[in-house]
């Protein structure tokens, strides 16, 4: 428990590792890799595909394709949305979607085509073992890197989920440190693992592509030292392609993974939360997205991505390559594992950072690297906090977990604020030592959501004011307006009817003298 | 120095001291005239706990009106229904004046609500659009109107103008955007 600043593990080439506050040593308990032989199962597409209209910020996009289109695999559904497979659209319909509670949200639901799907499939492994093509399309990508980006969708396959073209955007230019991130801290997510086992050529590449494209000094792999084999396989490719990238082997601490976590194991920089690290010279990519990003500069859009079945229910625990949009059902049903669907507890993400699924009948996302499956066990219910102060000794932010429960709990907003509660990043090692099963990273969760809900509303309000001022004083002038006009009109009247009454009384006086004249006779 | 400089100079402070005085009494007038109002930051602060509705329930054109009129007429703090018990709360605490019950005859307070209109149903008369303070609703002549639903404060204003009954009032949906963690039991 963190140890890390004393004791220094050896490491590959020797460079020099600095420790991050708190943290724990978890059994990794890779459920996924240890049956199988075959690090990576490839998966067929499911009949149905549900793709979620949604951005980054969880906010709903149009989408661009109509009722019962046809679409090919790579073309683009929405901004940043691409289809994962040939097929139909059959539905453009509220869906649930992968989430802590049920929730819908707008989605295309798209009927798999399996034959041109398949043939799909086939030209794109063809693409992939052409070796020699490798070179030009790679000068290609530096040449106009934005017409790649646009194309593939590509999305960070860490975990968050954040776009890669805007944060290779705010990395261009200035970038001292480029870092890939392979330390997959939490126990039994194997995805990254599996990946540089199998893919280790091909991720060099793109780490490669990542390292011209940034121009960056120096560039770190960084690897947990509890997978040797992917060390190896890593080790190797790096130096078959003569790559300018330094793997870095870091001890197994959770959540190394977590960007401020390795950013500070490798180079002692903290970077604040309100920070980016790219303002630091530093920018993070997952190995995954790295990949993701070798295979789009091959022609190759991000349609998929390798999933961990894991967790101790599962009966066939193993590492799946899905395509986004297939449900949890789907998977679990085409791996062998179809009795936990109403067994088990199923879990999205870690045992650590994820969340319990009320259904399977979800569609998995490019955020979604594991689905556990864990026995239905009654929670054992919170007792008091007995002040141990060991939440705080393993927060990697270096948080007062404990009295930030407190007023997580009691609503005050201001003083969470005051302690910092934004830099939470949710990796729930304050939970796993609480001698009290207080349920602390669902406070923390809780505050922050009701947080972010009380700006919105805030925002909303002053919005609403804002129009109501200018509702009211265009009325008002249209008022005005509609006065001075009327004041106008009134004031032409009058000057037209004056002419006229000069001109009768003229006539009057002309008809006068007229008479005057005429009496006489 | 002679005594003619000596009172020069004394002559010549107390001319600049007097000038400066002058000048600083007609700088520090011209600046109290911008705040003629002395109330005019008490009402900034009342309006700014109303939820700006802007419904009319209290009586009075919208929230602001409300203010002004709870800081100079003296009008009673719980007359909002959007607000409710907590609006009534924040405004004793900030007039130090007991707090008291929402007066029912102004409406009841009633969850977040938005208004949605049956677009077949609708036949493009514009009142609604006059009728809405917030500038919520989109739409031109004979053609149909539209709610925009993150700009609707739920005021209801638009509900009577309407001359064929097409504006329902629903609770807006829980939203991947809008959704929060539950609270843990504790």
């Amino acid at each position: 428990m963190g140890m890390f600043g004393k004791e220094k593990k050896a490491c590959m080439q020797g460079p020099l590792l600095f420790g991050f506050h708190g943290g724990l040593q978890l059994q990794p308990n890779k459920r996924a890799l240890q049956n199988s032989t075959d690090p990576i199962t490839e998966l067929e597409a499911p009949h149905e595909l549900v793709i979620p209209l949604l951005d980054y910020n969880k906010n709903s996009i149009a989408p661009q394709v109509e009722l019962n289109q046809h679409v090919n695999r790579g073309q683009l559904l929405a901004a940043g949305i691409i289809a994962p497979a040939t097929g139909q659209v059959m539905a453009i319909e509220p869906r649930h979607i992968i989430h802590p509670e049920t929730i819908k949200a707008n989605a295309v639901v798209l009927e798999v085509d399996k034959a041109s799907d398949n043939q799909s499939v086939h030209m794109a492994n063809q693409a992939n073992h052409d070796s020699t093509a490798w070179d030009t399309q790679l000068s290609a990508f530096l040449n106009m890197p934005d017409n790649v980006l646009q194309q593939s969708a590509l999305y960070g396959l860490g975990g968050a989920g954040f776009p890669t073209a805007s944060k290779l955007d705010a990395a261009l230019g200035g970038i001292q440190t480029l870092i890939i991130n392979a330390a997959e801290c939490e126990p039994e997510i194997a995805c990254d693992e599996a990946l540089m086992q199998t893919e280790a050529t091909h991720i060099a590449r793109g780490i490669d592509a990542l390292v011209q494209l940034t121009q960056c000094r120096h560039c770190l792999l960084a690897i947990e030292d509890s997978m040797p084999a992917a060390i190896d396989a890593m080790s190797a490719a790096l130096k078959s392609i003569n790559a300018q990238v330094k793997l870095t082997v870091i001890p197994t601490i959770y959540p190394t993974g977590a960007e401020s976590s390795l950013i500070q194991t490798l180079t002692g920089r903290f970077i604040p939360h309100n920070e980016k690290p790219s303002d630091h010279g530093i920018v993070c990519f997952n190995v995954a997205t790295a990949y993701a990003l070798y295979q789009a500069i091959g022609g190759k859009a991000l349609d998929s991505r390798v999933v961990s079945l894991g967790g101790s229910a599962m009966p066939n625990p193993l590492n799946v390559r899905v395509r986004f949009g297939s449900s949890v059902e789907a998977i679990l049903l085409a791996t062998g594992n179809a009795s936990v669907i109403n067994t088990a507890r199923l879990r999205a993400g870690g045992p650590l950072s994820g969340f319990d699924l009320d259904t399977p009948q979800v569609p998995i996302t490019a955020q979604t690297n594991a689905l556990l499956a864990e026995p239905c066990i009654t929670e054992t219910p919170a007792q008091p906090c007995i002040r141990c102060g060991e939440c705080s000794d393993v927060c990697p932010a270096k948080l007062l977990p404990q009295q930030l429960h407190w007023y997580a709990m009691s609503d005050d907003h201001e003083k969470c604020q005051q302690l910092n509660l934004d830099a939470c990043i949710e990796c729930g090692c304050c939970d796993l030592v609480c001698p009290a099963s207080i349920k602390l990273t669902q406070s923390f969760r809780y505050a922050k959501s009701k947080a972010k809900h009380i700006a919105q509303h805030q925002q909303k309000t002053l919005d609403a004011e804002q129009r109501f001022a200018l509702h009211e004083a265009r009325v008002a002038k249209r008022k005005q307006e509609k006065a001075h006009a009327i004041e106008q009109r009134k004031q032409s009247l009058k000057a037209r009817s004056k002419p006229q009454s000069d001109q009768i009384k003229a006539a009057l006086e002309r008809a006068k003298l007229s008479a005057k004249s005429k009496k006489p006779r | 120095m002679s005594t003619f400089g000596v009172i020069a100079v004394v002559a010549l402070t107390i001319i600049v001291l007097i000038a400066m005085g002058a000048l600083l009494s007609y700088l520090s007038r011209t600046g109290s005239e911008k705040h003629a109002d002395p109330d005019a930051e008490l009402i900034e602060a009342v309006n700014a706990v109303l939820p700006q509705t802007q419904c009319a329930q209290c009586g009075y054109p919208g929230c602001r009106p409300y203010a002004q009129a709870i800081i100079k007429n003296d009008e009673p703090i719980n007359r909002c229904p959007p607000g409710g018990e907590q609006t009534i709360e924040q405004l004793s605490t900030l007039l130090g004046t007991p707090v008291l019950a929402l007066d029912t005859s102004c409406g009841q307070q009633k969850p977040e609500q938005v208004a949605v209109i049956k677009e077949d149903i609708c036949i493009g008369c514009t009142l609604c659009i006059v009728a809405c303070p917030v500038d919520a609703i989109v739409g031109a002549a004979k053609l149909m109107h539209t709610v925009i639903a993150d700009e609707c404060t739920g005021c209801e204003l638009c509900i009577p103008p309407c001359p064929v009954d097409c504006i329902d009032l629903i609770q807006p949906e829980q939203t991947a955007a809008s959704w929060q963690w539950p609270k843990p039991a504790s």
